[in-house]
């Protein structure tokens, strides 16, 4: 689930250069709107998650229109405030049972869950491999990240080309809160419109390496491990949320390229350093002739 | 004629950048713009491109108003354009750099016109190193390479040989006046006078966002406005 998570933020977060601290608004709306299209409508699930995914596209094009005008910390703030304000419209409706959340079917076969959310994980990193990290899309959207002014000399529409990111970015988390409504058969605001579902995917990109494709991957493995580590040694949540902070800090001060970006800077460095030693061995032998 | 400004303005605050500015650019010549700093100059590149809106006048281009238009359907229809400082995709390779511009549906294939500049422009070596690695003149020259991917039949450069070695600036020169012999029409900022008047048929000469002299380089020299706005009074 969070590799799915984590590669969805990467989008927009990675590729496209906006920090979005709103993205776990879209996970919600994909439970609440697939728990409720279930419960209500008697909509099939596959077909609700599916469903969910596209409202989650639509809002993302409602809210990108405005706030994608926004540059840095701006965005970051009106995506913040737009999860907020998702969060207290959930707490406060009838329909979604207000604070106290509210019931799905019960479907009692973890296996169905767990193949479930690997298909979906692997459709993430698949649509993402092909529609953004080797597409001339891709290209554009990295392009707007590094020079936004300059991407438009050569003629890229840059709101067009952000607006198509966010709404594909969007997508994902609608229907991975689906499958995960379901899976807990019971949601309320704070299970599944937590600030902290975003904080786990912006912590999990930054670790793997942001604006990579393995990057989000490799994080969400990595933080999940050091997450079980901590609950089994410390066994209390305080002490999670303490070392969040603490790796927030670390990855951005000591390693802001991640895990990914580290491996290939060693890489190229060994490469180099191979590259001079056979170098050197040349002029030896030329020497020695 | 190929580009007109009409009665061009533009203020920030109380200043007056570009100060009702009336020119007329001819295709197929190189134009210098010259002037002190603060003359205007960078604003009215950033006018005619659209990353300005005027406060008043009209810009036209091959007989149609492009005024308020976007920098990006400003591109699109054959003006391309440099910066003063040069702002290459840092993160990305020299290859993927050519790779990024929306291409006129008249160049098919994209990753060979991209190779095949930057072979003209002595990058090719390095078409997998990251832009960020590049020195200063060779991003200018990247930048060059990269406007000229979409084949624009206008090109605004600004300050391209500023603080480029004496080899690289030979070499944009070079370029630029093979450019001037297909036809395309180049617009320059530049101080240098004597780089600018070895490519320029005109000369433009911008003080205070006016333009206050215009004509071929000996009738700028003896112009005594022009005489005052770069020695003083």
């Amino acid at each position: 689930m969070w590799i799915a998570l984590a590669q969805s933020w990467n989008i927009i977060g990675g590729y496209t250069g906006y920090i979005n601290f709103g993205h776990g608004a879209f996970f919600g709306i994909g439970a609440y709107f697939t728990g409720l299209t279930m419960k209500l409508a008697g909509i099939p699930f596959f077909a609700s998650i599916v469903l969910a995914g596209l409202v989650n596209s639509a809002v993302a094009f409602i809210i990108g229109l405005p706030t994608l005008r926004l540059r840095g910390a701006y965005f970051a703030i009106a995506t913040w405030a737009f999860a907020e304000a998702i969060r207290h419209l959930a707490s406060i409706l009838k329909i979604t049972g207000g604070s106290y959340g509210f019931r799905l079917p019960p479907f009692l076969n973890e296996n169905f869950f767990y193949f479930s959310m690997l298909a979906a994980a692997l459709f993430t990193m698949v649509t993402t491999y092909c529609l953004v990290d080797r597409s001339r899309f891709g290209l554009c959207l990295r392009a707007i990240r590094d020079a936004p002014e300059a991407a438009e000399s050569l003629g890229i529409n840059t709101t067009k080309e952000k607006l198509e990111a966010f709404v594909l970015s969007a997508f994902f988390p609608g229907m991975i809160g689906g499958i995960y409504a379901y899976w807990l058969t019971f949601i309320h605001p704070a299970s599944v419109l937590s600030a902290l579902i975003t904080d786990q995917m912006v912590v999990m990109t930054l670790v793997g390496g942001v604006g990579t494709f393995w990057g989000p991957a490799v994080g969400a493995v990595v933080v999940q491990l050091a997450n079980k580590l901590i609950w089994i040694t410390f066994g209390a949540e305080v002490y999670y949320l303490i070392l969040l902070g603490l790796a927030i800090g670390a990855v951005v001060l000591f390693m802001p390229e991640g895990i990914v970006g580290l491996i290939s800077r060693v890489r190229s460095r060994s490469s180099i350093i191979s590259v001079s030693s056979r170098q050197k061995g040349f002029d030896d032998n030329a020497a020695a002739n | 004629m190929l580009l007109q400004t009409k009665r061009l303005t533009k203020t920030f605050g109380g200043i007056v950048a570009v100060d009702s500015v009336d020119l007329i650019f001819e295709s197929g010549i190189a134009i210098g713009i010259i002037g002190p700093n603060g003359s205007g100059k960078t604003t009215l590149f950033n006018l005619i491109t659209g990353y300005y809106k005027p406060d008043a006048g009209a810009i036209i281009y091959k007989n149609q108003e492009i005024t308020g238009l976007k920098p990006f359907q400003v591109a699109r229809i054959g003006i391309g354009r440099t910066f003063q400082i040069p702002v290459p995709f840092s993160k990305m390779t020299v290859l993927e750099n050519m790779l990024v511009p929306h291409m006129p549906s008249a160049i098919k294939n994209i990753k060979h016109r991209a190779e095949e500049l930057l072979e003209q422009f002595y990058l090719d070596h390095l078409k997998d190193e990251l832009a960020e690695n590049l020195s200063g003149g060779q991003q200018k020259l990247l930048e060059i390479a990269r406007t000229l991917t979409r084949d624009p039949d206008t090109i605004l450069l600004d300050e391209c040989v500023a603080g480029v070695n004496p080899t690289i600036r030979a070499e944009i020169m070079g370029h630029l006046k093979h450019l001037r012999e297909r036809g395309k029409t180049l617009i320059l900022i530049e101080h240098d006078m004597d780089w600018i008047s070895e490519i320029s048929e005109k000369v433009i000469v911008m003080d205070f966002g006016e333009v206050i002299a215009q004509g071929t380089f000996s009738e700028i020299y003896s112009n005594q406005r022009v005489r005052e706005a770069y020695l003083g009074r």
